[in-house]
């Protein structure tokens, strides 16, 4: 991986979004959760949201968050970065783990694949195709994305890096 | 549904003062040495501070989770980088030379110590937590109930990803995460391994009512 200084690259936290054009990188750290890359190769414009929950009900703060509100405003917000230029949109997602299947007393583990049921259904109402997946398991996930080429790695501690 | 006010966080730092002192007793015992367990923080935190709890996002970390079940409900971390999490295990095999890596009896010494700690922790929580909310019975959070630990599982991943996991269920209902944070001292040196507290939503929202 390309040795970048701290402010070529964003850590995007837990429920949080952030977009790139150019240059740089989106980085998150996943476990249940799912990570949402959308990206314009064309453009070199890359979106990453780290979404907790399937479903807002209604909630209006935290759009990152939230399956059903997060894919929407990445898009927002990449188009606003793109201004008048017209996307060519794909995603790719990572993450949903099943971590601590013996102790998990409630749902926790259930909502990765909750998750990643809304988050594919939200990509698809917005017609933009997933072009990988690197779902599941039982181990926690970096997921880097970079914005000049698109690419996205995965890495899990004691694996090697892959690229999706 | 909401979070706890500063006078209510002080009212529960005081309780989970309690839980620690008790586990600092059990762990002397199961080390045969002094041994100190101490709240560091009981703080509301954003994800992404919660998140951080540990140390950077991305920074490999091995931790014992238990679920917590009976009137409490949530999680319990005992974490610990490699060579901290090892130098806990060379003590208790009364080992000379430094263990290198993870094996079963390591991984084995390290759960167990998690179960002993924790079981410790909740049991004096179990007992201070009915006493608060006595004078209004309204307030009390089920003290008919024990609070037990699942058996922990052992893990070796990032720490962010870890966090995730157990600050999850309170993510369902809130935008912000309480995290009670434990340190440690061995013959009165710090080392390096922490023990969180992270209710869920549900037990939040009972603390919240008991506090009053």
């Amino acid at each position: 991986m390309t040795n970048l200084s701290i402010k070529d690259e964003d850590l995007v936290a837990m429920g949080a979004i952030a977009v790139r054009r150019e240059s740089g990188l989106l980085r998150t750290l996943l476990g249940s959760c799912i990570g949402v890359a959308i990206y314009d190769r064309r453009m070199k414009l890359i979106g990453l949201a780290h979404v907790v929950m399937p479903d807002s009900m209604g909630r209006t703060n935290a759009l990152g968050k939230y399956a059903d509100t997060a894919v929407p405003e990445l898009v927002r917000q990449m188009t606003k970065l793109a201004s008048s230029s017209r996307l060519e949109l794909s995603a790719k997602i990572a993450g949903g783990a099943n971590m601590f299947a013996n102790i998990s007393q409630n749902s926790t583990n259930s909502i990765g694949d909750k998750n990643r049921i809304a988050v594919e259904a939200a990509l698809n109402e917005l017609g933009i195709p997933i072009k990988a997946r690197h779902l599941g398991g039982n181990a926690g996930r970096k997921m880097v994305v970079h914005a000049a080429t698109g690419t996205i790695q995965i890495q899990i501690v004691g694996q090697d890096a892959v690229e999706i | 549904m909401k979070t706890l006010d500063p006078s209510q966080i002080e009212q529960l730092t005081r309780l989970f003062q309690y839980g620690a002192s008790e586990a600092s007793h059990a762990l002397s015992l199961w080390l045969s040495r002094k041994a100190s367990v101490s709240i560091e923080q009981l703080e509301q935190l954003s994800f992404e501070q919660a998140t951080e709890s540990l140390g950077p996002a991305d920074t490999t970390l091995c931790g014992c989770i238990m679920g917590v079940t009976g009137g409490m409900t949530g999680y319990m971390l005992f974490c610990f980088d490699d060579a901290s999490g090892l130098s806990l295990c060379d003590l208790l095999l009364e080992r000379s030379i430094a263990s290198e890596k993870w094996g079963e009896l390591e991984t084995s010494s390290a759960m167990e110590t998690a179960n002993i700690v924790g079981c410790a922790y909740l049991n004096s929580l179990a007992e201070e937590f009915p006493r608060v909310g006595a004078a209004d019975p309204e307030k009390i959070v089920d003290a008919t109930q024990t609070w037990v630990p699942t058996p922990p599982q052992f893990i070796r991943d990032y720490a962010a990803s870890i966090l995730e996991f157990a600050v999850m269920s309170q993510a369902t209902e809130f935008d912000s995460v309480l995290v009670a944070k434990n340190k440690f001292q061995i013959d009165d040196q710090p080392v390096a391994w922490t023990l969180l507290l992270i209710p869920d939503a549900s037990s939040l929202d009972s603390m919240r009512r008991m506090l009053g």
